[in-house]
């Protein structure tokens, strides 16, 4: 296995929000190597090669990779985290065993921006999502505070292909 | 130390690392659970959540944080019953379970006005699951039966129990006191919704631990509110899992003895378990049948049954023959009524209880060879 353990180095707890819950874990090794390789998978991800340092969101978690230690905010516990280390090290493994086939990127990608993700929306300022206009959900769709479930109008038929994209763009 | 046949009561010996674990944790680490930010403490709900994801490996399930650590079976009963019905709700339920089960129901009966249907079963404890259809009303609102009996070992039909409840879209609660660690149990696959299991029988940790495996979406009301561990200035349970259902500092050298039987099982395999105790029942029942005046009780088969067998001799009292047993004989099995008084009822011995072995994975031959030998004597 390339990566044998992620493991919980701080962690904390008992603050007054859950939702700012975040933790901190140590890499059995360096992965430098395989960062331009999670940055070609992962396409809402930003990653910067001078500073070996990988973002990217999972719903509301903001996930942060560098070459020794991953570092994730808006945990809601303990197994939250847990669970966090075990998907971070499957995926690293996963990208590992199909680096043959993947095309490094070094590069930063440029961030998908409010309009980038406001082109994929109903565009009908329902406000069924409780946002006043579709994009007011944009810009917090891009910032994790809210998720894509909450946009009902999307997940109708009409939409399907849309929605396929806006998933892909954030991730989720 | 003698011949211990009480293993449908609590599993003995013990592996020697589920021994070891606890006695490491409490001596190394001994922090409490998701409450601290010390090196220690950080190992403490990383040891939480390696059960966690072993009982969720066990059982074939897939959502580590919907497993819930309670002090046992009977706790998590009382977790689901108590959190799910409601006033007027009707609930589906066997005619052999065991008190942690009935009591409940009847508490719930009494206090709040649930009304209960009791689904009969044959003489062997079985139970036909299109009468569990038969019963469902329009107040339905759950189902819950023991995997296998206490009293007699018989299996209930759980998957075609829970694919009726899926279909009528029923949570279905199972208690696994019995099964849990030494029969298969896919909780996806066997439709299974709620799965309450204790520690230290089949599974081989210690007394005093024990969970609940939630796959359903409905909400279950805490019965118990209090510290987390997180999100303190909130004044009521909060709703995601496993903190809603689990408040108060958890047994954690208990969950982590129970880990270390959790890794004993699967590394000698659930199904190797099952044949080796399905071997010492066949054996059991051929023996037991050689004993003059001895009435033996379930389907005796061991097919259709887990490792509990019940039995009387003739004209001599349970508490009698299980006295003698432990002082002349040094053989430990029990007697009496097994907190399942309904299952002696369909069996016909409320009033006098029966003898009952239960074999463990550490059981040999030989240990049936004395028994049988001690029963011998007693009977004469």
């Amino acid at each position: 296995m390339y990566l044998e353990e992620v493991n919980v180095i701080f962690i904390e707890p008992c603050t007054a929000d859950a939702n700012k819950m975040r933790f901190k874990a140590a890499f059995s090794r360096n992965i430098s190597e395989i960062l331009p390789y999670l940055n070609a998978e992962i396409k809402i991800a930003q990653y910067n090669h001078r500073t070996e340092n990988l973002t990217f969101n999972q719903g509301i978690k903001i996930i942060t990779l560098s070459s020794e230690t991953l570092s994730v905010s808006k945990i809601i516990n303990e197994t939250d985290a847990y669970e966090m280390c075990d998907y971070i090290k499957n995926l690293i493994n996963d990208i590992y065993k199909k680096r043959d086939v993947i095309v490094p990127l070094f590069e930063m990608r440029k961030k998908p921006s409010v309009l980038d993700i406001y082109k994929y929306l109903p565009k009908t300022n329902c406000k069924r999502c409780g946002e006043s206009t579709c994009v007011a959900f944009a810009s917090k769709l891009i910032v994790g505070e809210l998720q894509v479930q909450q946009c009902r109008s999307i997940h109708e038929n009409k939409h399907d292909g849309k929605l396929d994209e806006l998933k892909k763009i954030l991730n989720c | 130390m003698g011949i211990y046949l009480d293993n449908a009561a609590t599993s003995y010996p013990k592996p020697q690392k589920v021994i070891e674990s606890m006695t490491n944790f409490m001596m190394d680490i001994g922090a409490t659970y998701g409450r601290g930010a010390y090196e220690t403490a950080i190992q403490s709900d990383m040891l939480i959540y390696q059960v966690r994801k072993g009982i969720t490996d066990l059982f074939h399930f897939n959502d580590v944080k919907k497993v819930i650590f309670t002090l046992n079976a009977t706790e998590s009963l009382n977790v689901a019953l108590k959190g799910i019905l409601n006033k007027g709700d009707h609930v589906i339920t066997s005619s052999i379970e065991h008190n942690a089960v009935w009591r409940c129901l009847k508490t719930l009966e009494r206090d709040i006005g649930i009304t209960i249907s009791v689904v009969p079963c044959s003489k062997e404890g079985f139970t036909n699951p299109f009468e569990v259809e038969n019963a469902i009303c329009e107040d339905t609102a759950l189902v819950v039966f023991n995997h296998a009996s206490n009293v007699l070992g018989t299996l209930q039909p759980i998957k075609e129990i829970g694919e009726i409840c899926r279909k009528y879209k029923i949570p279905f609660l199972v208690d696994a006191a019995q099964t849990a660690g030494v029969y298969p149990i896919d909780v996806i696959d066997n439709n299974i919704n709620l799965l309450a299991f204790t520690g230290h029988k089949g599974l081989l940790g210690p007394m005093g631990t024990g969970g609940l495996v939630i796959n359903w979406k409905g909400d279950i009301k805490p019965i118990k509110s209090g510290g987390t561990g997180g999100d303190s200035t909130y004044e009521y349970q909060p709703d995601y899992y496993p903190n809603r259902l689990e408040s108060g500092t958890l047994n954690v050298p208990g969950i982590v003895g129970l880990g270390e039987g959790i890794k004993y099982i699967q590394k000698v395999g659930v199904n190797k378990i099952y044949h080796k105790e399905k071997e010492l029942l066949e054996y059991a029942f051929n023996q037991l049948h050689e004993i003059e005046g001895i009435t033996v009780y379930g389907p005796q088969d061991s097919e259709k049954i887990i490792g509990v067998i019940s039995f009387n001799l003739k004209d001599k009292s349970c508490d009698e023959v299980a006295y003698k047993l432990g002082r002349q004989f040094g053989i430990m099995i029990r007697a009496g009524l097994h907190c399942a008084p309904t299952a002696h009822e369909i069996i016909g011995t409320k009033t006098t209880g029966t003898c009952r072995i239960g074999i463990g994975y550490f059981n040999e031959k030989k240990d049936i060879d004395f028994l049988i030998e001690a029963l011998q004597k007693i009977n004469k």
